[in-house]
């Protein structure tokens, strides 16, 4: 199960039932000479046992395994040894991609599905793909994630352990109530009352969609603001992550559309293909074509302008967790049109990328852990 | 670091190997896929569906697109699914 480990390596965990994947992922992942392999698990319990024996850089972990589901076992995982998980799994598009949002929510860094008879992709292209996952994933710095240590004492938390199968039936035991507390805080969130807040604007990338139910999780269901959030992520996993986010927080979270207003008290989640701009104070938005060579999409940068244009100082504006600066400049504009604006913190973040180079820009009035960034939109909109 | 060139992931070794893993992975999992064939119990159609499910991403792995799109159908559907197909295409994988 253990090789020579060569520290200039990134190690490598890889995780599946199928003795056929696990060659063929030790193939694709150590076609690179920076990658080595250095376990294989055969299912979850195994995996957890191992992550924390060898302690690779990465893992690369199928969802559908025995004995203890991959869910289970990122938690696990998360809460013990913290490594940057790489799901790849078959269900995790499509009508499945809850199971991607689980994923994220359970600590994993991101998700590529796995090949299918529909897929046009080649073997050799798909291994490409793998490995500039992984490049990615292994550069994150995770942090220890509480969900799977508070289930072990018994503390019900939010999220199903088991996958959620389209069409076929199984499971989908009923969502666990409660709450997990968010990230320990030393900071207490101080914002003075803003008047005439009409939206509050959150971006998001990698380790988003944990940030966001730690956020949304707090804001209550009368709030009176709309709230829009643009995240990136993969096509088609958008509605999936609307619908999980709508079982888990007190407002309403629906996917937004050209020629719709974002409503007072609900979240709108930008979707995917291009870039949701908000038109005017009425806040109807408009749903654009990325910008040639736009890299990030939906765009961050590309939403948060256009409030700043529509609402000035009615706003809030929210840089959380994400890897590269999409954000940055167009939080910055919102700051320089008197709107407040809020950051997540390096400690919290799963990367502290976006919210750094917003840091940078001075675009950030204040930067906050993610526990402590509702208490203070609360405070920005009257209701501490 | 990224000093050495990325080679293609699968040489013609690594394909034998990986074919090779595929005939024991479906020498394993076939003896209770065919139990779709018959009256089976939830249990038994839980197993049936995970060997389903493993078989049919396998296969994609070692280019055998048709048993990995009639295992995805026997995955999803069952005994209602291309049952006698697929079993078809995996016994001629067998010893």
């Amino acid at each position: 199960m253990t090789a020579l480990v060569v520290p200039t390596q990134t190690t490598v965990v890889v995780v599946d039932d199928s003795a056929v994947q696990r060659r063929f992922v030790r193939a694709a992942v150590e076609a690179d000479p920076d990658f080595l392999v250095v376990g294989e698990a055969r299912n979850g319990k195994e995996a957890v046992a191992l992550v924390a024996q060898l302690r690779p850089s990465a893992v690369l972990m199928d969802l559908d395994l025995p004995f203890m589901s991959g869910i289970e076992a990122i938690e696990r995982i998360m809460a013990a040894s913290p490594t940057p998980i790489l799901v790849y799994s078959a269900h995790v598009g499509g009508e499945e991609s809850a199971n991607a949002l689980e994923a994220l929510a359970a600590g994993a860094v991101d998700v590529l599905a796995k090949p299918g008879p529909e897929d046009t992709a080649s073997l050799e292209e798909y291994a490409q793909q793998l490995r500039q996952k992984l490049k990615v994933a292994a550069r994150i710095r995770v942090i220890t994630h509480p969900r799977g240590r508070l289930r072990s004492q018994g503390i019900p938390v939010a999220g199903n352990l088991s996958l959620t199968r389209a069409r076929v039936a199984t499971h989908a035991s009923g969502q666990v109530s409660g709450h997990v507390s968010g990230h320990v805080s030393g900071h207490g969130a101080t914002s003075k009352a803003r008047q005439g807040v009409k939206l509050i604007a959150i971006g998001a990338s990698t380790g988003g969609p944990q940030a966001l139910h730690t956020l949304l999780r707090e804001l209550p269901g009368d709030l009176t603001q709309a709230v829009v959030v643009v995240q990136h992520m993969a096509e088609g996993f958008i509605p999936g992550l609307a619908a999980w986010l709508d079982q888990l927080v007190p407002l309403p979270v629906l996917v937004g559309g050209s020629g719709r207003r974002l409503a007072p008290g609900t979240v709108t989640i930008a979707p995917s293909g291009g870039n949701l701009l908000v038109q005017d104070d009425r806040l109807r938005v408009l749903c654009m074509a990325p910008d040639p060579g736009q890299f990030h999409v939906p765009g961050i940068d590309q939403c948060f302008s256009s409030v700043a244009d529509a609402l000035g100082p009615d706003a809030v504006g929210v840089l959380l967790t994400g890897m590269g600066r999409d954000g940055a400049a167009g939080l910055k504009a919102m700051r320089d049109r008197g709107a407040a604006t809020l950051g997540q913190d390096e400690a919290t973040s799963a990367v502290y990328g976006m919210p750094q180079a917003a840091f940078a820009l001075d675009a950030v009035e204040q930067q906050l852990p993610i526990g402590d960034i509702a208490p203070a939109l609360l405070g920005l909109v009257g209701r501490t | 670091m990224g000093s050495e060139a990325v080679r293609a992931a699968l040489s013609p070794k690594v394909r034998d190997a990986l074919r090779q893993a595929f005939a024991a992975e479906v020498a394993a999992r076939l003896p209770r896929l065919a139990l779709l064939e018959g009256p089976a119990s939830a249990s038994d159609l839980d197993a049936a569906r995970r060997d389903a499910h493993t078989l049919g991403s396998s296969a994609w792995v070692v280019e055998e697109p048709e048993i990995s799109r009639l295992a995805r159908a026997v995955e999803e559907q069952l005994q209602d699914g291309p049952v006698p197909e697929l079993l078809a295409l995996l016994r001629a994988w067998g010893p």
